[in-house]
């Protein structure tokens, strides 16, 4: 009974290859149109614009970027100079304004400054 | 191998003409390779030109000119993957799927010895491409290269980057899912040969 199915088995396996052999043998040879390589050829040039046309665009995003941190740079340092004191910090001692204000006689006890 | 290794080597430093050889050369087996991958002939020409142009992208990636075939058909294999995947979403109207009517008119239409031959391939093929249909995208693509293109266990290792021993149990099981779904059409009289 065993026997039965395994050679059962077997020559379903017989058959399968046996039908593995006529697919082969069904399926037609593929030769692919005249228009196969210029075809191929145009799918080339048309990956490598779009390729290109990227690496263009992140070109001038990547510029533009470096442009706007120039500009940031420039006026930050601007601003950040115009808002330092000129003198230095002797020469604001110097001041006689200055002295005033930091002599001790210049505070009254109370917090009054005369 | 179909070209010399030179050949291989010019068209990767960019030589368009050894590309061009290249492609002459593999056209029709990775045309044919295509055909029994996918099952559907209208759309081979499309998927192999993928696979050329991959092919043109991806040379410099080559690091030896030996190994050129089986990465040949790893890219083929993938384009194949890609248009399966596509193709799921649409199911189409197969000779398999024709009512037995349908088919029988066909039959009639057919008169002569060299149409009935036609014919008969034509079932072979649907059949064949119903019951590899039947098992998973995996399944289907690994037996088609073991069983119908002739591909060795060598090969194959080359293909799928895997050992020995993991390829014949995934080849192993993968031809008992086909088989069984094999029993089951035989019992209910599909098979061609019934």
């Amino acid at each position: 009974m065993m026997g039965e199915g395994m050679s059962l088995e077997n020559s379903r396996e017989e058959r399968f290859d046996r039908l593995m052999g006529d697919y082969r043998d069904a399926c037609p040879e593929v030769e692919g149109s005249a228009d196969f390589m210029p075809g191929v050829w145009r799918r080339i040039e048309a990956r490598r614009r779009s390729v290109f046309a990227w690496a263009r665009m992140s070109r001038r995003v990547l510029a533009a970027a470096a442009a706007i941190c120039f500009l940031f740079g420039v006026v930050l340092n601007t601003a950040i100079n115009s808002s330092l004191p000129v003198s230095s910090y002797v020469e604001a001692l110097d001041d006689d304004d200055a002295l005033d204000q930091l002599h001790p006689a210049s505070y009254s006890p109370d917090g009054d400054r005369e | 191998m179909l070209v010399e290794a030179e050949l291989i080597q010019r068209a990767k430093q960019g030589d368009d003409q050894a590309y061009n050889q290249i492609v002459q050369a593999y056209r029709r087996r990775i045309l044919g390779t295509i055909s029994r991958l996918i099952g559907r002939p209208e759309d081979v020409e499309d998927v192999g030109q993928e696979v050329f142009v991959r092919l043109y992208y991806s040379l410099d990636q080559l690091r030896e000119p030996e190994i050129f075939e089986p990465w040949l058909y790893r890219l083929t294999v993938n384009a194949a993957y890609d248009y399966l995947r596509k193709q799921r979403r649409r199911p189409e109207a197969r000779m398999s799927d024709l009512s037995e009517q349908q088919v029988m008119l066909a039959d009639a239409d057919a008169g002569t010895l060299a149409q009935r031959e036609d014919i008969r391939k034509s079932k072979i093929r649907d059949f064949v491409q119903s019951l590899l249909g039947s098992v998973s995208e995996e399944d289907r693509v690994l037996l088609t290269l073991k069983e119908v293109e002739g591909l060795s266990l060598k090969q194959l290792e080359d293909v799928y980057h895997v050992n020995e021993n993991a390829l014949k149990v995934r080849l192993f099981r993968a031809r008992q899912r086909v088989l069984k779904a094999f029993a089951k059409s035989e019992e209910s009289g599909e098979s061609p040969g019934a």
